[in-house]
């Protein structure tokens, strides 16, 4: 096959000793921004940016892209571990992976975590080298009515998710309310501001989410007399493998899910303005939704960790197939690697895999080295990562809201948002005492604003007609299958009610 | 009270450093920072200022060019706002600069914040590239000027752009008044990618895109037809001028003016620094890069990306941005009669 052929060549290409220590030092380096909360791979690749001048442009993107993978798995170390999710896509990890490692499965759950990115990016690599002009084609057809729909949809794979439905609404208002907040990209005018200028940054979901989740379970955990759990915790910190061995059972048991995870991932990454952090969330609400035991979803349940990463590697891989091919970069991220392919002098699009097809295929080559070398890495250090929880609490807790309040500012070098990371600590803490649950607040924080834009921008197509979501032959499915989604509860509800004597605890699942 | 607590920081910390750096420096003849400079960029970290910010960066760093380290630190939010209140708030301490772009004059046209005219409140640097808009549109729907135009007069358009009531905006209503179409929609967007594909996915009618946006889905999925410019860009030579179409050219042809390249709307590449920067420093960022200007690196990037050459120093860029800016409040108060900032003030 053609394809085959060139990822030859692309193997060929960073088979160079030195390309490939490139390759390998930006999956080190992006490991360790990613382990930072809110620094992350974005802040990795723009450091190193202007950086790669010297470089020859392969050596440049595979160490760039490099950071990248690296970043997206070591995201989710912090996630499990303390809690504080390291990207925004990391959010929907913590949700299982928090109470696995409160349960003294830590290092089972990074395992986990860690094969299941694997086997998530492979499946999007895959689909990249064989089919990327095609999925570019696809990427294109969405446009804002579209995009909304499948907003809309994300939205709902996490309706009836557990807890007080009207706890949960509240919780949603809140989360699209803080989003509101800032400079509005539709009329250009300052919203909720009142009158300040430090306001029109607007509330940036990683200082809320640090805030809530890192700060507010330090505060909780100090509350709850942590010591109790610690003997619990550092059982599990044993050294060895055979976590390894059990977080590939799983996901051999799981492997379905995992790929219709990483496919719908791979979907959601394609789309621009859509990229990583739905997918994560999708993934997690279907994965529950699917699931046999859905009671257990938040209290530890592995394939809680499982869907969310297999989703969010896949779809890292998504994004930068647009950028390469079209132009548009699907997240921050792949921003960045654009800028950095215009520095170099090449210009993305179609004509960069006929004029330059070394860069292109030696970059795809390096996902699938740069993938097995973050899996060796990460799981070869899962033990001694584990350990960290050993660390007593006295000492962790400092240095947790060190690494959230650094991160904060790191995001857009602004005081206000250290403010926020201590302020929603606070709430977080508060929330967490009044069984609120934070996951609406956060999901609606995220995705409010380009949910919001991307309404308005189809109403502004339409002259105001909501039939634009229903007249179009992309969105108009899309439309349905999230207004199914939305109605899934009741559905539930009435098969229950109509069928009372048989045993309800068996949710259907279409 | 945190905002209260946040700026008296904040002007303390500008008054301090600006008292200690320009002390010294005063008697010097000859400027050189003392320590690593800010590049306060508007945008996150991949969007289009800052790009450009990391790239000269780069240039600096390869031909050694600064003495000191020149470091990006990303400050987005309010279309530019928060990051030129930064840079107001650094009066006369030279270590902090900010790539320009256009919304370096539209966001304090319309947003309340200390600087109102940046030709006067900050103090301009240099200019380092104009980049050029051009109307682009899917060749499946039109291949001319004159076939848009034939439409346009007929039904109403769908324009995307990005952010609102910035260039983008301002270009597309601009060409409504002058080629006499029906109101454009405008559909504002994230940034210059997605302008791009929401038209070569055809979602939308057409865009102002500069080239380098535009250039990934040429000529298969967009198609220019009309180089807003005095002359044919050299990339696109088959392209018209919007003179050449008569776009605004009658009466005294002052929207055809507007619409061109030298004193209209185009995307302004340049650097500014903080209120009444001493002159030394001026100088000696104007060396700066007016070397980083004559790279090779520099001139290819123009070249690549279709951009027209030009360079100005500190006072032309002044003078060139006064104007620009009284072109912009003539069209956005007496053309558009869009809403401004209530304290505006007329010159």
């Amino acid at each position: 096959m053609e394809a085959l052929d060139l990822l030859a060549t692309g193997f060929a290409q960073i088979a160079d000793p030195t390309r490939f220590g490139f390759v390998i030092l930006g999956v080190v380096l992006g490991l360790l921004v990613g382990v930072i909360p809110g620094v992350g791979g974005t802040t990795g690749v723009a450091i190193l940016l202007p950086v790669t001048v010297f470089l020859e442009p392969i050596s440049a993107i595979v160490m760039l892209a490099g950071i990248y993978w690296g970043a997206m798995y070591g995201g989710l170390i912090t996630s499990i571990l303390f809690a504080v999710p390291g990207n925004p896509w990391s959010v929907a990890v913590m949700f299982d992976g928090r109470p696995m490692a409160m349960q003294g499965k830590a290092a089972l759950a990074m395992s986990a975590g860690f094969v299941v990115s694997f086997v998530g990016a492979l499946i999007a690599a895959l689909l990249f080298t064989f089919f990327a002009l095609p999925f570019a084609e696809i990427a294109l057809s969405f446009g804002p009515p579209e995009m909304f729909a499948v907003l809309l949809i994300a939205f709902g794979t996490f309706v009836g998710l557990g807890g007080s439905p009207g706890k949960a609404a509240v919780m949603i208002a809140a989360g699209f309310l803080l989003s509101t907040v800032g400079f509005d990209v539709v009329t250009g005018q300052p919203r909720l501001t009142f009158g300040t200028i430090t306001l029109m940054q607007g509330f940036h979901f990683v200082p809320i989410t640090i805030g809530l989740f890192g700060v507010g379970e330090v505060l909780f955990n100090a509350s709850e007399r942590y010591k109790v759990k610690i003997e619990e915790m550092t059982r599990a910190a044993r050294l060895g493998f055979h976590d390894v061995f059990e977080a590939v059972r799983a996901m051999v048991k799981n492997i379905w899910m995992i790929i219709f995870s990483a496919l719908l991932g791979f979907f959601t990454g394609l789309l621009p303005g859509a990229g990583a952090t739905p997918a994560s969330f999708m993934s997690y609400g279907i994965a529950q939704k699917m699931s046999r035991h859905p009671e257990k979803f938040g209290k530890g349940a592995i394939e809680g960790v499982m869907a969310p990463e297999a989703a969010n590697n896949a779809a890292g891989t998504g994004s930068i197939l647009p950028m390469l091919v079209l132009g548009i970069p699907g997240s921050p991220t792949a921003a960045i690697l654009m800028a950095g392919i215009f520095m170099w002098g090449f210009i993305p699009g179609p004509r960069l895999f006929v004029d330059q097809p070394e860069f292109v295929w030696g970059f795809i080559a390096s996902l699938y080295v740069a993938n097995v070398a973050a899996v060796a890495i990460c799981l070869t250090a899962t033990p001694l990562l584990a350990m960290m929880l050993r660390t007593p609490y006295a000492l962790l807790a400092p240095i947790i809201i060190i690494l959230c309040i650094v991160g904060a500012y790191a995001i857009q070098n602004s005081l206000l948002d250290v403010w926020l990371v201590l302020i929603f600590g606070i709430i977080g803490f508060v929330l967490r005492k009044l069984a609120f649950p934070l996951a609406p607040l956060v999901v609606a924080l995220v995705l409010g604003a380009s949910t919001e834009q991307a309404l308005r921008q189809s109403l502004i197509m339409s002259d105001g007609s909501m039939a634009i979501f229903f007249e179009r032959s992309i969105s108009m499915p899309l439309m349905v299958a999230a207004l199914l989604l939305f109605m899934l509860p009741l559905f539930q509800r009435l098969y229950r009610m109509l069928r009372p004597r048989r045993d309800g605890d068996q949710a259907p699942a279409e | 009270m945190k905002r209260i607590g946040q700026s008296v920081f904040y002007a303390g910390l500008a008054a301090g450093v600006a008292f200690g750096a320009t002390l010294p420096f005063a008697a010097q003849a000859d400027w050189e920072p003392q320590r690593p400079i800010e590049f306060v960029i508007q945008t996150s970290p991949g969007g289009g200022s800052d790009t450009y910010a990391r790239l000269w960066i780069s240039i600096i760093d390869k031909h050694d060019l600064s003495p000191v380290p020149i470091t990006p630190v990303n400050m987005p939010g309010g279309a530019g706002a928060v990051a030129m209140t930064h840079l107001y708030n650094q009066e006369g301490d030279p270590h902090f600069i900010t790539p320009t772009l256009n919304s370096l004059i539209t966001t304090p046209l319309q947003q309340e914040i200390p600087v109102m005219y940046p030709s006067e409140d900050l103090t301009p640097i240099a200019k380092m590239v104009m980049d050029p808009f051009l109307l682009w549109v899917h060749p499946d729907n039109w291949e001319t000027w004159e076939e848009f135009h034939a439409d346009c007069q007929e039904n109403r358009m769908t324009g995307v752009g990005t952010g609102a009531r910035q260039e983008d905006e301002i270009q597309l209503a601009l060409l409504q008044v002058a080629a006499n179409c029906e109101s454009f929609r405008y559909v504002p967007s994230a940034g210059g990618g997605d302008v791009a594909s929401a038209v070569a996915g055809q979602h939308q009618d057409m865009n102002v895109n500069q080239p380098a946006e535009a250039m990934p889905h040429y000529p298969e999925r967009l198609w220019p037809i009309v180089a807003f410019a005095e002359e044919r860009f050299d990339a696109y030579p088959d392209v018209p001028t919007h003179y050449e179409l008569e776009i605004g050219t009658d009466n005294d042809g002052r929207y055809a003016e507007l619409l061109s390249l030298e004193h209209g709307v185009h995307q302004m590449r340049g650097l500014i620094g903080p209120p009444n920067m001493a002159p030394e420093a001026v100088a000696w960022y104007e060396d700066l890069f007016r070397k980083v200007w004559e790279t090779e690196e520099w001139q290819e990037f123009i070249e690549r990306n279709a951009m027209t050459p030009i360079f100005m120093g500190s006072d032309e860029y002044r003078e060139w941005l006064a104007t620009f800016e009284d072109n912009h409040v003539d069209l956005m108060t007496e053309v558009f009669e869009w809403e401004l900032r209530s304290d505006l003030r007329r010159r």
